[in-house]
């Protein structure tokens, strides 16, 4: 179902600042050595607006949630947890009686950050914890229709009793899409192609989401040219915020091993990864893994869930990754920086292998990392630091395409570019000229140029998923340019002189003889004409 | 699994609330006057009682917020709500009425407007019930949230009596209702009357509504897979 409401915070907005965060002090006798005191001194030094509290165990505990709510008039909240499970539902209940949106809560499991004997445990703690507030600053809130109830994990066989009895409740976010942002009418479809349940469908113009067979993957997400997609609890800007944290904030931390890992996944995290969880691995952008390896990342791991994975994302997460080690390899670069981590395979990756060139300081801004232009600018900030120029790489999973023409067989008609979804390929017309433009690092490499193009039998168009980094920052090229032929009744434009010569050749191949065709526009066609 | 001791509700109750919230929402929607007011404010009083346990729902914020503001001593004139609901859904001075009917919203794209009424209808008769003379259209917006109140108390019943498969039954054709009409047209009336005026009375209950609704598009439909699969057993 469409809406075509945009979304409206249900507390806090575009400007949210009051955080919240309770640290579980438990965490310190875990045999982490994290010292409490010192990351909670730590967050509330370098954040504003922010309170810190540590609770005394048990720990997790719902009520120890409540009691800190009611002594803070918070708008997120974020949670230091000393183990990888909290009690969800308790919590999401006591949450939203507090006024708080319970998909915007952030859990940190601060336990699992155990000093090495360098004393980097408190360092990560502080990390991770700076990365959630910066996800859950970045929340904007959720709509009704943005969340789906599911049953509570745990729920075991009903017995006579529980049938009659309500169920333990948890919530899930769904996305919807963003009527005003949505690419649709422009024959975009690649959430719809990219949805691993088919529980997004495109018809007239309009993406639906079918909310019983959405799994909250975020493949959509990823997929969006537009951003159209909104994720509450992972939005595209949440995890651009939550990334950049991880990358840049300055906690002490050296070495960082970023571990993209997916939110089901309860199983430990070796000491040194600093974990990023999402909803399922299939929403991290190819673009992700090659910014965080520009910004300095030592290395970047993947984990999927496993063979059960409903999304289906292991085949997806190897080619992307595959795709990365390629292009380190044509870097000089060792491809082991970016692997994918299996649950039991889980190496500490140690300092992994030192970057062959070490980005000099960090992000100098935010990055994008979803949406058009979002692969191109990581790409060319990974050639950059390498001083490549001239990169060249084909692959099934490079984020990014390149589009040639035949001029001998394309006819400007510019459907292609009509049904181009990033605005890679745009037909200009200029003083009687129009010019089909490509710009190589708007290109997604959905193909959907192919697909509309009316000459592809005869190969008027081909995209290859190729990566060429020199093509990347060349700006648009023109590929093919023609006159262009105007309304002999009232001079607008009607068609490129190709397409109309095209037109009387397969009239004449019909074998209507050969013919004049008048050029008149949509508005003059049907007016009778004396024909001279 | 053993529940805690006070962390269970029966169904019964859930779908009791739900009953008490349809209706107080219905009588929302239509045009106020003093009767009618005097009696939401005390649904509102009652509704709260449970509200204790109705925190572990989504759709709580929203509904909460409607009933304290019913609730509250100076709730607000009547002639000043009368104003307003004349202005936003009967007829506006400058600006173009709100509809209030699903027919509205989903023809001319969807279905001409008496199929849409025609097929409200129909679902009202295979339940065995029809419109009363209220004046209000099959496809108001109050018509049907009456009969989806209509339809949970059935369904307490059901779930009182200890008869699942009649709770089954009556819960998907909740579900079926939901999905088909209000979970349609709805958020394109929240639009429109949030546009209007964002945080005034009609807006939260418009919110409202639409918490409820799309909350329990889910809840049924987990409901019934999870009674399917404890019918299959017992």
């Amino acid at each position: 179902m469409q809406t075509s409401v945009e979304p409206i915070a249900t507390s806090g907005g575009a400007s949210v600042s009051r955080v919240l965060v309770l640290l579980c002090g438990d965490a310190e006798d875990k045999a982490s050595r994290s010292d409490i005191q010192d990351v909670s001194a730590w967050l509330s030094a370098h954040h504003e607006d922010l309170r810190v509290l540590i609770q005394d165990g048990p720990c997790p505990n719902s009520q120890g949630v409540r009691t800190a709510l009611e002594g803070f008039d918070a708008q997120r909240l974020v949670l230091g947890f000393c183990s990888s499970t909290w009690p969800e539902t308790e919590v999401q209940a006591v949450v939203r009686r507090a006024g708080l949106d319970p998909l915007g809560i952030q859990a940190v499991n601060i336990g699992s950050c155990r000093s090495r004997a360098d004393g980097s445990a408190s360092a990560r703690a502080r990390l991770l914890l700076a990365a959630a507030i910066a996800h859950a600053r970045a929340f904007q809130g959720s709509r009704p229709e943005n969340l789906k109830a599911t049953l509570a994990r745990g729920q075991q066989r009903i017995s006579r009793r529980a049938l009659f009895t309500l169920p333990p409740i948890t919530y899930v976010p769904v996305p919807t899409i963003s009527a005003t942002s949505c690419a649709a009418a422009a024959q975009c479809a690649e959430c719809v192609r990219a949805c691993p349940s088919g529980a997004l469908r495109k018809a007239d113009n309009i993406i639906s989401v079918e909310r019983s067979k959405c799994l909250s993957c975020g493949a959509c997400v990823e997929a969006c040219p537009q951003r159209a997609v909104e994720f509450p609890g992972c939005s595209a800007e949440e995890f651009e915020a939550h990334l950049d944290a991880l990358l840049r904030t300055d906690a002490g931390v050296t070495g960082r091993a970023i571990l993209f890992m997916c939110g089901n996944d309860r199983a430990p995290v070796e000491d040194g990864w600093l974990p990023m969880r999402v909803p399922c691995v299939v929403m991290v952008p190819t673009a992700a893994l090659l910014q965080s390896l520009a910004a300095g990342a030592t290395t970047v791991g993947m984990r999927p869930c496993g063979p059960e994975c409903p999304a289906s994302a292991d085949e997806i997460v190897r080619g992307r990754v595959d795709y990365c080690q390629q292009l380190l390899r044509l870097l000089g670069e060792s491809p082991e920086r970016v692997r994918v981590l299996g649950p039991e395979v889980n190496p500490f990756p140690g300092q992994g292998p030192a970057p062959a060139v070490v980005a000099e300081g960090r992000f100098l801004e935010p990055v994008s990392l979803f949406g058009r232009g979002a692969a191109a600018r990581a790409v060319t900030a990974l050639a950059a630091a390498h001083g490549d120029k001239s990169l060249v790489l084909d692959h099934a999973y490079s984020p990014l395409g390149l589009v040639r023409i035949d001029t001998r067989a394309c006819t400007a008609c510019g459907n292609c570019a009509a049904g181009c979804p990033s605005g890679a390929l745009t037909l200009d017309n200029r003083g009687g000229r129009m010019a089909l433009e490509f710009d190589a690092s708007l290109c997604s490499g959905c193909n959907n140029c192919a697909a509309l193009c009316p000459e592809s039998r005869a190969g008027a168009i081909t995209m290859t998923r190729t990566t060429n980094v020199s093509r990347l920052s060349a700006g648009p090229d023109v590929l093919i340019e023609d006159t262009e032929v105007r309304c002999n009744a009232c001079g607008a434009p009607v068609a490129s002189r190709r397409m109309l010569e095209r037109l009387a050749a397969i009239l004449e191949a019909a074998g209507h003889g050969a013919r004049v065709i008048e050029p008149l526009c949509d508005d003059c066609k049907g007016i009778p004409r004396a024909i001279a | 699994m053993k529940q805690r001791r006070g962390m269970s509700v029966s169904l019964a109750r859930m779908a009791r609330l739900r009953q008490g919230t349809y209706r107080l929402l219905a009588s929302l929607l239509m045009y106020p006057d003093p009767e009618r007011l005097a009696m939401a404010s005390l649904a509102a009083r009652l509704l709260r009682r449970d509200r204790r346990w109705v925190t572990s729902l989504a759709f709580f914020p929203h509904w909460d917020m409607l009933l304290r503001r019913l609730s509250a001593p100076g709730r607000g004139d009547v002639p000043g709500l009368q104003a307003i609901y004349y202005s936003l859904f009967m007829s506006g001075p400058t600006q173009k009425p709100i509809p209030l009917c699903e027919r509205e919203y989903v023809a001319p794209t969807m279905a001409l407007p008496g199929q849409v009424i025609a097929t409200v209808e129909t679902a009202y008769a295979m339940a065995g019930l029809k419109v009363s003379s209220t004046g209000n259209t099959p496809d108001h917006l109050a018509t049907e949230m009456e009969f989806l109140s209509a339809l949970c108390g059935r369904e307490a019943q059901a779930w009182q009596d200890g008869d699942a498969a009649q709770a089954l039954q009556i819960a998907d054709t909740q579900r079926r209702f939901l999905e088909r009409h209000l979970f349609r047209w709805l958020p394109l009336l929240e639009n429109a009357v949030t546009r209007r005026e964002r945080d005034g009375f009609y807006a939260e209950v418009i919110r409202a509504s639409w918490a409820l609704i799309a909350h329990d598009v889910d809840m049924t439909g987990l409901l019934i897979s999870r009674l399917r699969e404890a019918v299959k057993v017992h």
